[in-house]
């Protein structure tokens, strides 16, 4: 382990946690404005960094046993699987908007990329292969199992980032006293 | 300490858009951007449906967010309140313009647009971009005509009670719903109507302390 190597893993850390503060400190978007979504981003910064690991470990010796990558895949992917639902839960019940940002993930028109990619890629099939090799031990496990979740994990962990910024909605610039605001002009 | 402000009484906005049209005019704004807006919206059902006419702009706020998510501190909070946008130091990153809760923040991304496009610029096209020149690629908004202010002051006027050192949007008014002064000053126009009618400021749960009122 060189200097410029312990360097390299503070500035990706800095890499990592900057952009779950910086879109934290938005007070007018009730998605980014919670304590959580810090939280979510190194996770989520973390989990794909392992798996980025793993996939390049994979391709250049033909194996990932006994990586220290491989460890923190199986203790990371549970940890995202577990802070989505309870971020989602916890922003729907901050304020009307953050419900609506809510529902527009996952019910609305973004829902079938939350659904496929993000749920789907991101967390069903990562968690088949960390089962598959957990239970039959890594060795064992397919490597197109392995290659395809590696994969579709880095394709959900993007996903659910860019739902993140795609669906925070700002809260309404208007008061209205029945709580709804329909703007018509201007 | 001077902290100017503006006081809105809703009641008395018609919904015009006369100060849409004099921020415009007076900063020669290209066309599709307004550093002054009003916001038009209804509640209720037919046939009790209220009208609500909201004219918003920035709030230049005592505790502003874009002021402290800047990176380059291109947006600074001037000693009499004013936020201003320096254009030489703004990067076009548009992190105050994601900021701002209000969503008053524009970003001025191309200075080729003309008023009729094909057409070439229009005379008062011309002379806008030379007297009040933007720079393409920053984040622009509204300066409550921070220039007026200054040269009014400059000539001994006070602003809000002289109109050559009052905001375009307050002078034109025609219902006169713009109040415009020195919110320290407990005894100034804008002080007396949050006092007297309880103003009120756009969204106070973000603890930004808005000089823009409204009264109702």
């Amino acid at each position: 382990v060189t200097a410029l190597t312990v360097l390299a893993d503070i500035f990706a850390f800095c890499v990592i946690i900057y952009g779950g503060f910086a879109m934290n400190y938005v007070n007018g978007i009730p998605l980014w404005n919670t304590a959580l979504l810090p939280v979510l981003y190194v996770i989520s910064g973390l989990w794909g960094g392992a798996e980025l690991t793993l996939g390049i470990s994979l391709a250049q010796s033909g194996t990932m046993s006994g990586l220290p990558a491989e460890e923190a895949v199986r203790i990371l992917l549970p940890g995202f699987v577990l802070l989505i639902p309870v971020y989602l839960v916890s922003v729907r019940y901050t304020s009307s908007t953050g419900r609506a940002s809510v529902r527009y993930m996952v019910l609305g028109k973004w829902a079938p990329f939350f659904w496929l990619l993000a749920v789907g890629a991101g967390m069903l099939l990562p968690a088949a292969a960390v089962i598959t090799s957990v239970l039959a031990g890594t060795e064992s496990t397919p490597e197109a199992l392995l290659y395809t979740a590696i994969f579709s994990g880095l394709l959900g962990d993007l996903t659910t980032r860019y739902l993140i910024l795609r669906c925070g909605l700002y809260n309404p610039l208007i008061p209205s006293p029945a709580g709804i605001d329909v703007p018509v002009g201007g | 300490m001077t902290r100017w402000g503006m006081v809105i009484d809703l009641r008395k906005c018609i919904g015009c858009y006369s100060c849409m049209i004099a921020c415009k005019q007076e900063h020669f704004l290209p066309p599709g951007m307004f550093w002054n807006r009003v916001v038009i919206g209804e509640t209720g059902t037919y046939p009790a449906v209220t009208k609500q006419m909201y004219p918003v702009s920035c709030n230049h706020c005592e505790e502003a967010i874009c002021v402290k998510a800047c990176p380059t501190r291109a947006t600074t909070r001037r000693a009499d309140g004013i936020i201003v946008i320096d254009s030489a130091k703004c990067v076009g990153c548009r992190y105050c313009l994601i900021a701002c809760p209000y969503q008053q923040r524009t970003f001025y991304a191309d200075d080729n647009t003309e008023y009729f496009p094909g057409q070439g610029l229009t005379e008062y096209e011309a002379i806008g971009k030379e007297l009040y020149p933007l720079q393409k690629g920053t984040v622009v908004k509204c300066n409550f005509c921070a220039e007026r202010i200054d040269a009014g002051i400059g000539k001994g006027l006070i602003p809000g009670t002289d109109r050559e050192a009052t905001p375009a949007c307050v002078i034109t008014c025609p219902t006169g719903a713009r109040s415009f002064g020195d919110l320290d000053d407990v005894n100034s126009k804008v002080g007396a109507l949050i006092k007297e009618r309880r103003g009120f400021q756009l969204h106070p749960e973000y603890g930004t302390d808005p000089s823009v009122y409204y009264i109702t």
